[in-house]
């Protein structure tokens, strides 16, 4: 079979789409085509100017550690790119985007494509997100960072001549990482004390830390008020970000 | 009654690399070093526990690309002539190494592994390994379950769920015509789930699956023993969480086992160590490459040049073999305290880590079987679909998307190096779904509807993205792709213009030959 079959791969599909992926509950890689004639048919008319389109993600975030549930994230597209890896500072529940431009002289964005949904709603206990949301908090970011084509990320080598292994084992500083979390008020009562010897057994025996870690997120998660969160890790999220908008756009 | 139960499962695949115009391709060579040093070394395993009675239990997730290949005549054909390559190469090594004392014994072990390989694959198997494993599942020790048809990463194809559907039914229907029954698990590509997945596979009749520790661990509500017992979701799939403990032992390249400096060194291999001029009548192309042939162990420390000594290894297999038994008997011990169940350690691996990567795997595996059945009634492996038999009673759960991959969600199969590929799969899966949906056809549009159902399958495979992201073969990678949606076009394109050219369609066919019971309908939206 001749190899030229390949000159039957397109590389441009003359349509607009918007497609958005998962890398994982804080990353999101979103993709698309816009067809020129897309855009200056409807914007030509009344400025004779192209405009940049604008990449809107709308998100509903599933971390109980912020004030706002929802969030979107405007970001500017120039030239000719075409697909954009997001960062979000908290874990999604769901999102999509849109893409879209800005009518010269009006405060009205026209969409050109939705993307399809993406729901993670289910994944709200995920254990792998607390030790996240800690690191985040350290930093309390207050933007969002964007990843363009011209700006790879490195993501760790997985060799295939190699047999691979799992996510990181869980280690001690982690399950410190866990007990720092936890509120003084909660430590002090005496009805934790069992739960408070159990963490200790996790953090001096190593055997014990997966078999006891899904009991502990599910008391973490039980006995957390939004009381505690806010008073101690509040982060600042809806400040003068020019990237974090308000849900209104939704 | 048992107190503790192992399963232990392999998970076997290959990607379709059969090339029907070349010969002695080195994606070929892939395959047939996986059949000779995997597959044939454990259907001998099998036969020694069998014929001594040692009571062995496990499960292997057979790809559907692999049965493909298994199954295909031309290359069992190609696997006698490689396997007659390698007897003819490792003689003029015992001609060559006559003399040279300390590599002598190791031609020679060679020389008899490739001519007992030779003799298992013609005289025992029938050249036909996937009746070989069928006879194994017969007799009660082996159960063979499948898997999404090419291997993909399913959580990146949610925007087509129509082809998530297609890859789960083709696998289904291909392991019926195979084996002439149905599957009763199916193994997720790279463990990546997520939630809605668990639903299609029920409705086709799948009764469980496997996902990784961490998925498991954050299932809502938390799993009350862990990944010790399965869940079931809330669809009606169960899920077998992998152990962490066992898993870390095997699979680690930095502790596991496998890197033990007594062990065969993968890499040291007669390929790259002997004068080109010498070794390249055995090589594809002329071109330096992994013969099989190895005569050193791992290096302890750079620039070590220690020889293989078999006799070491096979101590070394004893000793790892009474290591993972010893902790997993620490394990369970210590569940027996806090459950009212038996406990059940799920191990899973890729089976082309026993044999292929790791040499000593497979003995390693047979040991642990043997000193397994001194625990008999205690610590006993069992198959998956017997332990739910056993143990109905599962706690319902819903687990959150995840892989086995590194992080434990997609970025393997989506970065910066692979991206590209994903809005080429779903235009293509998206067009698939459109044609799919029409019943006009005549039966010369439907076998071209029929190949570009499997073009589009084909290029759906995770392993090219996985190349894509290692960086190791991304031309191969990238030509396979572009190939299978440059037909997928090809097809579509004639279909809409009613320009078919037959010929063209017969060499396609030719050579992508895989899924006979694949329609196009299987592309069909859910009614």
């Amino acid at each position: 079979m001749p190899d030229n079959d390949i000159i039957n791969f397109p590389n441009h599909y003359g349509e607009n789409y918007l497609y958005l992926l998962e890398v994982d509950p804080t990353h999101i890689h979103v993709f698309w085509e816009i067809i020129p004639e897309s855009i200056s048919d409807q914007s030509l008319k009344k400025s004779l100017k192209i405009p940049d389109l604008w990449l809107k993600v709308h998100c509903d975030f599933q971390d109980p550690l912020y004030e706002s549930p929802h969030g979107s994230i405007s970001l500017r597209v120039k030239g000719w790119i075409n697909d954009w890896f997001v960062e979000i500072d908290r874990p999604l529940k769901r999102c999509y985007a849109e893409l879209g431009y800005q009518e010269p002289g009006e405060n009205r964005f026209t969409v050109l494509c939705h993307s399809n949904d993406l729901d993670l709603s289910l994944g709200a206990k995920d254990i792998r997100y607390p030790m996240k949301a800690e690191q985040e908090k350290r930093a309390l970011p207050d933007q969002v960072s964007q990843k363009g084509e011209n700006n790879p990320s490195t993501p760790s080598e997985k060799k295939r001549d190699e047999p691979s292994g799992p996510v990181d084992p869980i280690t001690e500083e982690d399950i410190r990482a866990y007990y720092r979390l936890l509120p003084e008020r909660l430590l002090t009562n005496p009805d934790f004390s069992p739960w408070r010897s159990i963490l200790e057994r996790m953090i001096s025996d190593e055997a014990q830390r997966v078999w006891r870690l899904s009991e502990f997120m599910n008391l973490y998660l039980q006995y957390l008020s939004p009381l505690d969160i806010h008073s101690s890790h509040r982060p600042n999220i809806s400040s003068d970000s020019s990237v974090f908008k308000s849900d209104q756009d939704r | 009654m048992s107190k503790a139960y192992f399963i232990l499962v392999l998970h076997a695949h290959m990607p379709f690399v059969l090339d029907v115009i070349s010969n002695d391709s080195l994606e070929e060579r892939w395959l047939f070093e996986a059949l000779i040093d995997c597959y044939l070394r454990f259907v001998q395993m099998f036969d020694r526990l069998l014929t001594e009675g040692v009571p062995f239990r496990l499960g292997i997730s057979l790809s559907p690309t692999l049965m493909s290949q298994m199954e295909n005549p031309l290359l069992a054909d190609r696997l006698i002539k490689h396997l007659k390559r390698q007897i003819h190469l490792i003689e003029h090594e015992v001609s060559r190494t006559r003399k040279i004392s300390e590599i002598f014994p190791l031609a020679k072990m060679y020389q008899e592994y490739y001519r007992y390989a030779l003799e298992v694959f013609e005289k025992r198997c029938q050249c036909d390994l996937i009746r070989t494993f069928k006879s194994f599942q017969e007799q009660g020790v082996l159960e063979i379950i499948t898997c999404a048809a090419t291997h993909p990463f399913l959580p990146l194809l949610m925007p087509i769920p129509t082809s998530i559907r297609a890859q789960i039914t083709v696998a289904i229907k291909e392991y019926k015509r195979i084996f002439e029954c149905s599957p009763s698990g199916l193994w997720l590509p790279e463990c990546g789930y997520f939630p809605g997945l668990d639903r299609i596979l029920y409705h086709e009749g799948i009764r469980y699956t496997f996902l990784d520790t961490y998925t498991v661990q954050s299932s809502d509500p938390s799993p009350k023993f862990g990944t010790y017992a399965p869940i079931i979701i809330p669809s009606g799939l169960i899920a077998f969480g992998r152990d962490l403990h066992s898993a870390k032992e095997v699979w680690s390249a930095k502790d596991g086992y496998p890197g033990d400096s007594d062990y065969r060194d993968f890499y040291r291999d007669i390929g790259y160590d002997l004068e080109l001029d010498y070794i390249r009548p055995y090589l594809p192309d002329g071109m330096r490459c992994f013969t099989g042939i190895k005569y050193h162990r791992i290096e302890k420390h750079e620039g070590e040049n220690r020889l293989y000594d078999p006799e070491r290894s096979a101590y070394k297999v004893s000793i790892h073999a009474d290591d993972f038994l010893a902790h997993r008997l620490k394990q369970i011990r210590d569940l027996a305290l806090s459950m009212d169940t038996p406990p059940v350690i799920c191990a899973f691996y890729d089976a082309e880590l026993f044999g292929h990567w790791w040499f000593e795997g497979p003995q390693w595996l047979e040991k642990l079987f043997r000193k397994m059945a001194e625990c008999a009634g205690y610590f006993d492996p069992i198959r998956p679909l017997d332990f739910i038999k056993l143990n109905p009673k599962l706690q319902n759960t819903q687990p959150p998307e995840g892989s086995w991959g590194w992080k434990g969600y997609n970025e393997v199969w989506l970065n910066e190096k692979n991206r590209w590929v994903y809005p080429h799969l779903f235009k293509a899966g998206e067009k698939m779904e459109a044609m799919a949906q029409r019943d006009d056809w005549n039966a010369l549009e439907e076998k071209m509807l029929d190949q570009a159902g499997k073009e589009l399958l084909l290029a759906q495979s995770s392993d090219w993205t996985f190349i894509l992201h290692n960086e190791t073969l991304t031309e191969y990678a990238t030509r396979r792709i572009k190939q299978h949606l440059g037909r997928f076009w090809g097809l579509i394109h004639q279909l809409e213009t009613n320009m078919i050219k037959e010929d063209w369609l017969r060499e396609v066919e030719k050579q992508d030959c895989i899924f006979p019971s694949l329609s196009y309908r299987d592309f069909r939206m859910e009614s």
